[in-house]
């Protein structure tokens, strides 16, 4: 079942389109990573899913209901974690806990108890009675962490949660994560950090230009990755015969060579890949290796964003060798 | 027990623990207190040596400390809501209080009236300054304090200035510049405005010079003169900005400019909560799209 819906949301800032007509479900449980380069709208998205702007177009919906139907209600169900936070460093950590939960309705023995409760969880608990601005970026950022459940909701979105943090803090901050999520909280995680997002999460969307342009389950979408990714063809010699005898290959679209490995983008069914494997080895061409490259999140980011012509041009020497 | 507003309770402990609010009343009763004890014992050294009491000089002193006081007020009252918004959202914490039960209205006015509180406070903390020039009487201490909450009202314009520049205002730099443009814009701008109008419309006929309603200095202006007995300084005023109210505009003057300047202080109270509610925005995009 889709908790959250996206629904054709479009948002301009003046005349720029920051969300063009996306379309987003995440189902109830499972941790989502959002990714996308600099400048797709994953903010401006991250921002409609909590309610803090509105879209131009489209509908918002959580668990079946409309952001603007009862914001109140709809942010209850929300737990946000900005990028930058949102520490006020003159407080003590408890009183920024207690400000919060007073923010969202709870108060007195309540707010005290969730209070000791979440700072324990997050590995805080002696730190209550510190200033905020004397934490480190590690403990700042796990405070946010347990600041934004403060009111225990069914929904925590995380933009960039483990951006500069240490090894260590990152690793914690990712067991913590797992565990709010097998707790059956929906975990939307936005970063840049792409081995954590692999590592993390079941589910993906990626944004690009204000579009998801790829969203499903994280191994489904991996393999259907992999089946487009470049065949590395490795040599062991005439590697200037393979070049000619792929060049008159009509599924071969494009050819990079590092060394004696040549990388092809082969456009063809997995049966037009073995004959073609079978052709080379029968032209007399020595071939060592031929296998698909193997689908990375990295990879699929870089298809998908437009720029992966740049990461085979930069990893492939796309000239000729002399022999 | 009486449970504070969360906003109202942070603003609160947050200045308790910084020294700005201490500094500025320190440098107000400091100014305050010296220019009215300068004033009394210059007064005092002239009865001595002319063995007269001039005791109109003593109700003027009175006139300038207090007017002094006010345009202090004025023009500190936009570091109070100037940045009040503005600093949430360089804080990034503005975003994180849109998304808790507190709406934008809720934000808006919750961050008014701690501002308003402190404000207040600044307000009465130079009471005994006023008093200075009031050694040998002249004005009752009622008269005083009525003055005071005058100004604690006229105050709730310049403080929504602030609080509507904040809000439109982006980052804080920018918000207290245009708050100060703002508040320099309403209490210099009708007299030159009244000014310039005068110099080109027929004796007693500037029909600009009822701008002044929107002038902050204004109410407290007529309030103190007829105070120390010279309410025929308004009418001076306006009779040199080349206009003639009537009777009944100089005698309401100071209730007619609070009440114009509270309702604008409430629209601008309006406009900044208005800014703040998200919204959908149509119109400007289909017409990007269309090109």
């Amino acid at each position: 079942m889709s908790m959250l819906k996206l629904s054709n949301i479009t948002k301009f800032y003046g005349h720029f389109c920051a969300l063009d007509d996306l379309n987003l479900k995440i189902q109830e449980g499972s941790l989502y990573g959002f990714v996308g380069p600099n400048g797709a709208g994953k903010t401006t998205a991250i921002k409609i899913m909590t309610g803090i702007i509105y879209p131009d177009e489209g509908e918002v919906t959580l668990n079946g209901m409309r952001l603007e139907e009862d914001p109140k209600q709809y942010k209850s169900m929300i737990g946000y974690v900005p990028d930058d936070l949102g520490i006020y460093n003159n407080f003590k950590v408890s009183e920024y806990m207690q400000f919060f939960a007073a923010c969202c309705g709870l108060d007195g023995i309540e707010s005290d108890n969730k209070t000791v409760k979440l700072l324990k969880y997050v590995g805080l608990e002696d730190k209550e009675d510190f200033y905020v601005e004397a934490l480190s970026k590690g403990m700042k950022q796990k405070l946010a962490l347990a600041r934004a459940l403060i009111n225990d909701p069914p929904l925590l979105i995380m933009d960039e949660p483990t951006s500069g943090l240490d090894p260590r803090t990152r690793y914690e901050f990712k067991q913590i994560a797992g565990e709010l999520s097998d707790q059956g909280k929906t975990i939307i995680i936005s970063s840049h950090i792409l081995n954590d997002i692999s590592e993390l999460c079941t589910d993906i969307g990626i944004i690009d230009q204000g579009s998801i342009v790829m969203s499903g389950r994280i191994t489904e979408v991996m393999k259907m990755v992999t089946a487009e990714n470049p065949i590395i063809i490795s040599m062991a010699g005439k590697v200037t015969q393979a070049i000619k005898f792929l060049k008159e290959e009509k599924n071969v679209k494009s050819m990079a060579i590092k060394g004696s490995d040549i990388m092809i983008n082969f456009h063809g069914r997995p049966k037009e890949e073995a004959e073609l494997l079978k052709r080379m080895i029968e032209s007399g061409i020595p071939v060592r290796g031929f296998s698909r490259e193997k689908g990375s999140l990295e990879s699929i980011f870089m298809q998908l964003t437009g720029h992966g012509e740049e990461r085979i041009i930069s990893s492939y020497d796309a000239s000729e060798p002399d022999n | 027990m009486m449970r504070l507003n969360p906003i109202i309770k942070k603003e609160i402990e947050i200045k308790s623990r910084s020294l700005t609010l201490p500094v500025i009343m320190t440098v107000f009763n400091a100014v305050l207190f010296v220019i009215g004890l300068s004033a009394a014992s210059s007064l005092i050294l002239l009865m001595k040596r002319n063995y007269t009491a001039d005791y109109g000089s003593f109700l003027r002193a009175y006139l300038f400390v207090v007017m002094l006081e006010f345009v202090m007020v004025i023009f500190s009252a936009p570091l109070f809501t100037a940045a009040s918004i503005s600093g949430e959202r360089e804080k990034g914490t503005l975003d994180l209080l849109l998304t808790t039960a507190l709406t934008p209205a809720d934000i808006v006015i919750e961050k008014f009236i701690s501002a308003y509180l402190s404000m207040c406070m600044l307000i009465v903390s130079c009471l005994p300054a006023m008093l200075i020039p009031l050694m040998f009487g002249g004005v009752h201490i009622q008269s005083t304090v009525f003055l005071m909450l005058i100004m604690a009202v006229e105050v709730i314009f310049v403080l929504a200035i602030g609080m509507f520049s904040s809000c439109i205002g982006g980052a804080s730099v920018r918000s207290i510049a245009i708050a100060y443009a703002l508040t320099a814009g309403v209490t210099a701008g009708p007299f030159i405005i009244s000014a310039v109008a005068g110099a080109f419309t027929a004796t007693g006929h500037n029909a600009a010079a009822y701008i002044f309603v929107i002038d902050p200095l204004l109410p407290v202006f007529a309030i103190l003169a007829d105070q120390i007995g010279e309410s025929g300084q308004l009418a001076s005023l306006f009779s040199m900005l080349n206009a003639a109210p009537d009777m009944a505009f100089l005698r309401y003057a100071a209730f007619i400019g609070v009440t114009v300047q509270l309702a604008a202080g409430a629209a601008l109270i309006m406009g900044a909560i208005l800014y703040l509610t998200p919204r959908r925005k149509q119109g400007l995009e289909k017409e990007a799209r269309s090109r």
